[in-house]
């Protein structure tokens, strides 16, 4: 158990700095980021969001009659990550907007009668602030409050999302060498009114941020020689076909529907994930006392038995590929229809006795501007799209990942049946084992 | 995960409740516990306990309190199995409505989360029954109408397992049930539908002490080399009140607060003989000199800072807030009393700083069962929350045994729990402190 738990660790590592850096190219799977320092902070303030449908343009997305609210509590403690990767500095913060904010959104039916749906407003999760600039070489970054890649926003509730809003969200200007004195005051305090999927926005944003000193990232390497060998081999990903159907409905109960305006209605989410690049890695660790041959046979690059001590992983990423949503509500001014572009698709396994449980997660998360229920793509949790592949089909050069287990869900009180049609096939890039990470 | 609970109240009602038996281990054992399902809480004003006089007949709400969706939760390390099981029901969601469901006056959402314990009690042939023990231990701002969390005692259901059940190291809970509580104006139901799985192994013994460390071995140190100084002020109120009034703000669409218009009332009444003590460690090397004087100098020239604190008790406050919506001819209208308010104390550079308030984290004061600002009594001192009055005192004059007076009065900078509101803060409470006793103790 400690094994598969240690497993567990190291993968939520991996894929969780991944995720939480994520751009929009799997960069992670290729340019690891570089960590040049953190800093202590403290926000205080709150964003404000309040939407109401565009009589111009809500007909073509089915988001006529809504008028909503949704409001983040910022104060807290953060965390200012600093890190480079591929010549590019990104700020992260860290730790707020976690546990205080909620929507409001009141829908007028097509008879006029008026609807309400409530939620908590998810907490933020990700990159909350980032910058993009030269600012090692002395260059000011833009900070901006809502990053590129923020993921969260939207819940049960239709509303905008969050990416909808990130580029009309405060920006303050900063340099590295201002951060590594410290005592900066990041102000992202201001207002923006714009119109996006239908619906008329304005946003208000309190929100300081007081960072304390940039203290530059210490070398983590303890010293100690690993009592562990790793090696690994690297894939390609040659295409990704089908797609994975979520078909959710409101909450029977009608105590339970109607604060969620869910009574009757009818949601479906398709993801259909592509690749038009994209990298793999099967991973083979073991003690010391295993030979290094035992780790080429379990990665099929050597002739031989396999040997069990040898712990199986496979970890990697692809771009592309779309979700699209439809939700029905019967008494609606129309259906709600939305449409997103999947930045990134992971595939993660975990071996164990069997073989290696592998998943599929796609990035950004499956949420909708129609307001859907949040399908868990958890790494604890895995299994909402996820397979077996055992040891010997890991060893070929060919590896295809079939996801075709359909599962029932209930999500937040919503009824979901899943059912995956998805098959990603890797091809090995070539027969000789590299080092890992 | 929940690190938040000692140690001790882990091992507490585990050991307490359950006697040592031939089964029961004393070896330490880590406790995971993963647990899955919900408990939903609702609630109405309800005539026959007063909703009129309370102003929430037309008031309903529902929690819904999911178990950690991360799966896992770290219960800690034990002594036996089975121990207190700890579910942590996180990411939850309060909705509370006025008026009709499906076109309402007003709404309220808020988060909620909450702790439950599990005790288990060991019944006929050796089966165990799980039994909720406590109150939910509720991690609230409490701003939408509703029960206290105080009020949530014993509406879990409970779950029994076999003798045998019980000296596995897997163990599978299952709570199924529907309970009543009422919370002054309010009736409502508790529906639990919550799976735990409590696994227990080996525990890393370093981790483990419930008798503190071993002796240690080699030569004992007899010299002193460090001191220990307590002192002791007596305080004395007149008492007073502070008011805060407060309406919606930006965003008060999502907490029904639009509209809006409240006042809260808290009465603190004389206190004539209530102390406050303050200690500190220092090291002897650190001294010039002895005696009191020697400590006083090191603690204001030194910048040493106060590792221990008595805070002062002032019992009998009241507290009172009046709600009331536009348009609206009911007003909600609560009366409590807060149980002892706290004077605590924390330095900072050469002032005291005394903050008036509760303990964030205690179920029983810090909230009302009327809608408005949250939690408006807590205090965690660190910022988030600021106490509600605060007030400072020069160190050196009150160290030097000189009688100080301040007035203690709603800070300046936002409260968290504020958020969603617009709130102005009148009055203030003189406090008087003078130091009584100084006791320096070498060690």
């Amino acid at each position: 158990m400690r094994t598969h738990r240690s497993l567990r660790r190291s993968a939520a590592a991996l894929l969780g700095a991944a995720l939480l850096s994520a751009a929009a190219a799997p960069a992670w799977a290729q340019t690891p980021e570089k960590e040049l320092g953190s800093a202590r902070g403290f926000a205080s303030g709150e964003l404000v969001v309040t939407f109401h449908s565009d009589p111009a343009t809500c007909a073509s997305t089915g988001a006529c009659g809504l008028d909503g609210t949704m409001r983040w509590s910022m104060d807290g403690a953060t965390r200012l990550g600093v890190t480079e990767s591929g010549g590019k500095t990104r700020f992260a913060l860290g730790g707020v907007g976690r546990d205080d904010g909620g929507v409001v959104v009141r829908r007028r039916t097509a008879s006029g009668a008026v609807r309400v749906c409530t939620d908590t407003a998810p907490p933020f999760q990700g990159t909350l602030i980032t910058g993009a600039g030269g600012v090692t070489a002395g260059a000011p970054a833009t900070v901006r409050l809502i990053g590129e890649n923020a993921v969260g926003v939207a819940s049960l509730c239709p509303g905008p999302l969050l990416e909808d809003l990130a580029a009309y969200t405060p920006a303050a200007t900063v340099d590295f060498a201002a951060l590594r004195r410290g005592n900066v005051r990041l102000d992202l305090r201001g207002e923006r009114s714009f119109v996006a999927h239908g619906l008329a926005i304005a946003l208000r944003s309190t929100v300081v941020v007081d960072v304390g000193r940039v203290n530059a990232a210490r070398a983590t390497d303890s010293g100690r020689p690993s009592t562990d060998r790793t090696l690994a081999s690297v894939y390609t990903v040659e295409r990704v076909d089908g797609d994975v159907r979520f078909a959710s409905s409101g909450p029977a109960d009608p105590a339970a529907c109607v604060l969620v305006d869910a009574c009757g209605a009818r949601a479906t989410t398709v993801l259909a994930p592509r690749a038009t690049s994209g990298t793999v890695r099967l991973v083979a660790s073991a003690s010391t006392k295993v030979s290094r041959r035992a780790l080429l046979v379990a990665l099929g690059l050597a002739e031989g038995k396999d040997d069990e001590r040898v712990e199986l992983g496979l970890l990697g990423s692809f771009d592309g590929g779309v979700a699209s949503t439809e939700v029905v509500r019967e008494d609606a001014q129309g259906v709600c229809r939305d449409t997103r572009p999947l930045k990134t698709g992971s595939v993660i396994g975990v071996g164990d006795s069997d073989g290696l449980a592998v998943s599929y997660l796609p990035f950004p998360e499956p949420r909708s501007r129609c307001g859907t229920p949040l399908v868990p793509f958890d790494l604890f949790s895995p299994g909402t799209v996820a397979n077996v592949l055992s040891r010997a089909d890991a060893r070929r050069d060919r590896i295809v990942l079939r996801f075709d287990r359909a599962s029932q869900l209930e999500l937040s009180g919503f009824p979901t049946a899943v059912t995956p049609d998805l098959t990603v096939t890797l091809r090995r890039k070539s027969r000789r084992a590299v080092t890992y990470p | 995960m929940n690190l938040r609970r000692p140690l001790s109240a882990l091992l507490g009602a585990g050991v307490l409740l359950l006697p040592a038996t031939a089964h029961a281990q004393r070896v330490p054992l880590e406790q995971i516990v993963s647990a899955t399902g919900t408990v939903t809480v609702t609630w109405h004003g309800d005539p026959a306990r007063g909703c009129a006089a309370a102003g929430v007949c037309d008031v309903s709400g529902v929690a819904t309190l999911p178990a950690d969706q991360s799966g896992l939760s770290f219960g800690g390390t034990v002594g036996a199995k089975p121990a207190e099981v700890s579910v942590e029901l996180e990411q939850g969601t309060t909705r509370v409505v006025r008026g009709p469901l499906t076109d309402p006056l007003g709404v309220c959402v808020d988060r909620a989360d909450a702790d439950v314990t599990l005790a288990p009690r060991r019944g006929a042939g050796g089966s165990v029954t799980f039994v909720q023990r406590g109150v939910f231990a509720a991690r609230v701002k409490g701003r939408c109408a509703g029960p206290l969390a105080a009020d949530l005692k014993d509406v879990l259901p409970s779950a029994t397992i076999s003798a045998e059940a019980a000296r596995r190291d897997h163990q599978q809970l299952r709570l199924r049930g529907t309970r009543p509580f009422v919370s002054g104006p309010y009736t409502g139901t508790v529906v639990t539908h919550l799976d735990a799985d409590v696994d227990y192994g080996p525990a890393d013994e370093e981790q483990f002490d419930p008798d503190g460390p071993p002796p240690t071995a080699g030569p004992v140190t007899t010299a002193p080399t460090m001191v220990m100084a307590t002192f002791t002020f007596a305080l004395q109120t007149p008492g007073g009140t502070l008011t805060r009034t407060f309406g919606g703000a930006d965003g008060c669409a999502t907490l029904d607060a639009c509209g809006m218009a409240g006042t809260d009332t808290l009465t603190v009444p004389a206190a004539a003989s209530t102390q406050l003590r303050l200690s500190t460690t220092i090291s002897r090397s650190r001294l010039r000199g002895r005696g009191v004087s020697a400590v006083r100098d090191a603690i204001l020239r030194r910048g040493v800072q106060f590792d221990g604190a008595g805070p002062a008790d002032l019992a009998g406050g009241r507290w009172n807030r009046t709600v009331a919506f536009g348009g609206a001819t009911t007003a909600c209208g609560e009366t409590a009393e807060p149980g002892p308010l706290s004077l605590e104390s924390r330095r900072s550079g050469q002032v005291l700083r005394l903050a008036l308030g509760t303990d964030r984290d205690t179920t029983t004061s810090a909230f009302l069962r009327c809608p408005g600002p949250g939690a408006a009594l807590a205090s965690d001192f660190v910022g988030i929350d600021p106490p509600p009055a605060v007030g400072d005192v020069p160190l050196a004059t009150l160290l030097r045994g000189q009688k100080v007076t301040t007035t203690l009065r709603s800070p300046a900078a936002p409260r968290s729990a504020d958020r969603g509101f617009r709130v102005q803060a009148t009055g203030g409470i003189d406090v008087t402190l003078e130091l009584t006793d100084t006791k320096v103790e070498a060690f």
